[in-house]
């Protein structure tokens, strides 16, 4: 389950990018910046639990048809290319540009490693 | 000192035995007290603290919740009851997974706060003892802020701004209309609960009149504002789905709201008579009575607070969150509340347990339903600045979007719902 919800949201994440026309060169960023995150921070495990509360207000209860979709048990390197995506305004949704908006990469890192280590 | 008289002792006499030992007992009779927050409120502001203090500090802080009432009605998704979206019993929840977090929920009124002993006085009798108090009392309403308006007139023109019973009568009232009716809404000045409320509202109203077959009846907003929240969003919609059945009124257009009069169900202005088969008043308001009687209000009404923390700036060992609190570039919303619950119990575990702080960040969305499947959105993230709290970056629906982003938006709220009340309540 956890799996098929990882590859629906990088599904996700794709198709913005196809829909917003920047998929080839922001995918190439992707790659090189996620290896960047993963290689670069050791991840603050209290930093991420502190963060998190945030996305607990709209993603707690998530089940697999809701539009907020459930981030427990994510990859990290999706979860840091998602956010990543968001803050680049690559991906839609302007809730979670907003969110995204002021994570830097120490905070995305600590919440991908918080979500994939967490269960609801 | 931690009092242990008869009336403490049935406050909590719901407790198990074994709990009563460690808060009430062990404390004075061994000084090793686990420190003790208490929070006045159980809404979205107060039930967060209570429920992320007890479950952040695994049980290193005695936590104890004080709210009369034993279910908890929302305020936001209400307006969808008025459109016949949900039914109450779906907006209402109970403080049972908020005890199994840790909590001591006591079912009680708080009557005032003694705070050179540092205790919350019950309104039955019985004390408790605190070393942080939250209070998040909500708001109350303003009754004479509008002329003719007051309690009793409530209950012919209901506000509904607060749920529950006002909420029925509302629907009560708007189900009996008969093609041809006005309804007047008199909508609050700023700063109110829930800024694009009274205009979703207006909305649901329409909505209901709508699917009724009315051709004829009129829904009149009178505004004390000149202007309100997602507005060319709401009017866009209006025209769209309810052509010609929703005015509102800014002060150019109708000069002044005078006043209502419940016997005749009239609303006068100062260019016109209205007589009204459903009046919904939302009277101005400011913050529940506890926070004011306790001297942490100032003079508009509310409760001015440390944006880094959410502590009351007259007394450094009271936080104050949600609707009672001055927030800034903040709205009066749950969101919001939920939000600032979540700095205040981190600022609270910090100073009570020693717990890593962080800088405070806050962040608010309100969905509001204009018609079916058809929602608009309004958010933004916030962080201290310029001595309040600050808006950062934020965004808002824009006219003539695709059907399908608001449709996706309404899914989104209603998941959002799910999300933040059981972040709240469990």
């Amino acid at each position: 389950m956890r799996g098929a919800m990882a590859g629906q949201l990088a599904m996700t994440l794709r198709r913005g990018l196809i829909q917003s026309g920047l998929f080839a060169a922001t995918a190439a960023c992707l790659t090189v910046a996620t290896g960047g995150v993963t290689a670069g921070y050791s991840a603050d495990a209290e930093l991420g639990r502190h963060l998190a509360s945030e996305c607990m207000t709209c993603h707690g209860t998530a089940k697999a048809d809701s539009t907020i979709p459930n981030i427990f048990g994510l990859a990290e390197t999706h979860f840091v290319e998602v956010i990543r995506a968001y803050r680049a305004k690559a991906l839609p949704n302007p809730v979670m540009q907003t969110i995204a908006s002021r994570l830097n990469d120490e905070d995305i890192a600590a919440l991908a490693a918080f979500f994939a280590t967490s269960k609801k | 000192m931690t009092e242990l008289t008869r009336r403490n002792f049935t406050v909590f006499a719901g407790a198990s035995l074994a709990t009563l030992s460690t808060s009430l007992f062990a404390p004075s009779a061994f000084g090793q007290a686990k420190p003790r927050l208490v929070v006045v409120g159980g809404g979205p502001g107060g039930a967060t603290v209570a429920r992320y203090v007890a479950k952040d500090s695994a049980g290193a802080i005695d936590v104890t919740l004080i709210e009369p009432l034993k279910t908890f009605t929302t305020c936001f998704f209400s307006n969808l009851y008025v459109g016949g979206f949900r039914d109450l019993k779906s907006l209402t929840h109970n403080y049972d997974k908020v005890r199994k977090s840790g909590v001591k929920v006591v079912h009680s009124m708080a009557a005032s706060i003694d705070r050179g002993k540092k205790q919350v006085l019950l309104a039955g009798g019985g004390r408790v003892t605190y070393d942080r108090l939250v209070i998040a009392p909500g708001i109350d309403l303003k009754w004479d802020s509008v002329p003719g308006y007051s309690e009793a007139a409530a209950q012919i023109m209901p506000h509904a701004w607060k749920p529950g019973p006002q909420t029925q009568l509302l629907v009560k009232k708007l189900n009996a209309l008969k093609d041809g009716d006005t309804i007047v809404m008199i909508a609050p000045p700023n700063p109110y609960r829930c800024p694009p409320g009274p205009y979703e509202r207006a909305s649901m109203f329409a909505h209901v009149l709508k699917k009724k077959g009315h051709k004829k009846s009129k829904i009149i907003i009178l505004d004390p504002k000149p202007a309100f929240s997602k507005q060319a969003v709401f009017m866009e919609g209006w025209e769209k789905h309810y052509p010609g059945m929703i005015e509102w009124q800014d002060p150019k257009v109708h000069g002044g709201i005078k006043g209502v009069d419940p016997k005749t169900g009239e609303v006068k202005t100062d260019f016109a008579n209205y007589k009204a088969a459903l009046v919904n008043v939302i009277p101005a308001q400011m913050a529940g009575k506890i926070a004011r009687d306790a001297g942490l209000a100032d003079q508009s009404g509310y409760c001015p607070i440390d944006p880094e923390n959410m502590k009351s700036k007259v007394d450094g060992n009271i936080f104050v969150v949600g609707d009672a609190a001055i927030p800034g570039d903040m709205p009066k919303s749950a969101f919001a509340a939920n939000s600032q619950a979540k700095v205040a119990a981190m600022v609270i575990r910090a100073e009570l347990v020693k717990s890593r702080a962080f800088p405070a960040r806050y962040s608010n969305t309100c969905w509001s339903l204009i018609a079916p499947d058809d929602d608009i959105k309004v958010g933004a993230s916030y962080e201290p600045g310029d001595g309040k709290i600050k808006q950062g970056a934020g965004f808002i629906s824009q006219k003539g979007e695709p059907a399908d982003i608001r449709k996706q938006n309404y899914k989104e709220s209603v998941d959002w719902y799910n999300g933040i009340v059981a972040d709240i309540f469990g």
